[in-house]
């Protein structure tokens, strides 16, 4: 039995965006990495490693969405800062494509099929929509109520108003990705993702035991807090429906 | 500018051929990394909008690197025993270098759009990558000994646009 991990933009920007710089007009070298840069590049460095056996998979959609958003960045900086910054931006852009086609060679890109894949995309999409439906009964007020109603049943009066507050926090926790919804919706390119994801993985059947998705995005991934699981609604119901198994590169690279 | 690769492109099919060294080459290539970086500062000054200035001076760096890096390896050739593999390749890294110039030549008086500048970073992305297996490229290291002091805040900046570009 083997795993598979679909690599999606997220991680592959965040294991690209790195810099190291030492020159004669620097006293010292510097270095600039994404946020998520060294929880991104451990997981490709073992994909890259392991090659060989095809764990590490992406697809065209993802790739050309990592080169454009680097591309974007690097014209949204000059055209607010000017020519001034011209020389370094063209350094920035020269090593960050550089790593980035490195890792994308480290995967294997897949292409599914476009019907299949457009099929599971509308069931995708649907899933989302009764996620936005579920998360919008989950105001702030219902969550007061819900704290209320469990702190009445739990706690003796005095304790009351405490345990109110203890048990909104909590549920402010739990639901945390799913109410992510309300912020922002995932974009059509996640949602395709993740039915990518999916059909790639239907033709591996059996013979795949997982099949992860690697992301740093919360409406894929779970919440987490300090490696540990707060919120996972959302990553819960794809795995449900399609048998994705969404998470943060670092979490999926212990159980490879 | 052209020209010059196209007589630089049958000097080094003529090199192939005879396996002799003509390092006549050097003063056409020399021309090539002028030019090219004579564009670069031209660009600079366009008032148009930044962002398709910069993907031209991308395009038109990219080309004098490429260039500065063929010089080299011509003007030290025979001490590096890197005759005829300098000039197959110049051969390899050429036909792009020169679509890529006839493309910035021909799109340097008008205002890009977004897809166009796409095309234009795909473009030299191609170009670097060949040069790279080409050993035609001047590495990181020449890169690094010209960066500014400013340029730390440079890449800070970059790193929190390119978190924002996330989708």
């Amino acid at each position: 039995m083997t795993s598979k991990v679909f690599v999606e933009t997220s991680v592959l920007i965040n294991a690209s965006v790195y810099a190291v710089v030492k020159g004669s007009g620097l006293s010292k070298s510097i270095q600039m990495q994404a946020l998520y840069f060294e929880k991104s590049n451990s997981l490709i460095a073992i994909l890259r490693k392991r090659n060989a056996e095809k764990i590490g998979v992406t697809s065209e959609t993802v790739v050309r969405e990592a080169r454009n958003a680097i591309r974007n960045a690097v014209q949204d900086e000059a055209n607010e800062r000017g020519e001034a910054v011209f020389r370094s931006l063209s350094i920035i852009l020269n090593q960050c494509e550089e790593r980035l086609e490195r890792n994308i060679q480290a995967l294997h890109v897949l292409g599914a099929n476009r019907n299949d894949v457009n099929t599971r995309y509308f069931a995708v999409r649907k899933m989302y929509d009764d996620l936005f439906r579920k998360c919008q009964t989950y105001d702030p007020q219902r969550i007061k109520k819900d704290a209320i109603r469990v702190a009445e049943s739990t706690a003796s009066p005095p304790y009351r108003a405490l345990a109110v507050g203890i048990q909104r926090k909590q549920m402010h926790q739990e639901h945390g990705q799913l109410r992510s919804l309300l912020n922002k919706k995932p974009s059509p390119n996640d949602m395709m993702f993740v039915a990518e994801a999916s059909i790639i993985a239907s033709q591996h059947r059996p013979r795949l035991s997982n099949m992860f998705l690697a992301s740093t995005d919360v409406q894929l991934s779970p919440v987490t807090e300090s490696g540990r699981i707060v919120s996972c609604e959302i990553t819960d119901e794809i795995f449900r429906r399609f048998g994705v198994r969404c998470d943060w590169p670092d979490r999926i690279l212990i159980q490879l | 500018m052209i020209l010059d690769l196209v007589k630089i492109s049958q000097l080094c099919s003529e090199m192939e051929d005879s396996g002799k060294l003509d390092l006549s080459v050097v003063p056409l290539i020399d021309r090539v990394i002028r030019f090219a970086g004579q564009k670069e500062r031209d660009v600079k000054k366009l008032t148009g909008s930044p962002d398709d200035s910069f993907v031209k001076y991308h395009a038109w760096r990219t080309i004098s690197d490429i260039a500065a890096s063929l010089e080299f390896r011509f003007e030290n050739a025979s001490k590096a025993n890197d005759n005829p593999q300098v000039a197959l390749d110049t051969l390899g890294v050429l036909p792009k270098l020169q679509g890529l110039a006839a493309l910035v030549l021909s799109i340097e008086n008008h205002k890009t759009d977004l897809k166009t500048r796409m095309i234009i970073l795909d473009q030299v992305s191609q170009v670097r990558d060949c040069a790279r297996q080409c050993n035609c490229l001047v590495g990181s290291k020449n890169e690094n000994a010209s960066v500014s002091r400013s340029f730390a805040r440079d890449l800070a900046r970059f790193v929190g646009r390119v978190e924002t570009r996330l989708p």
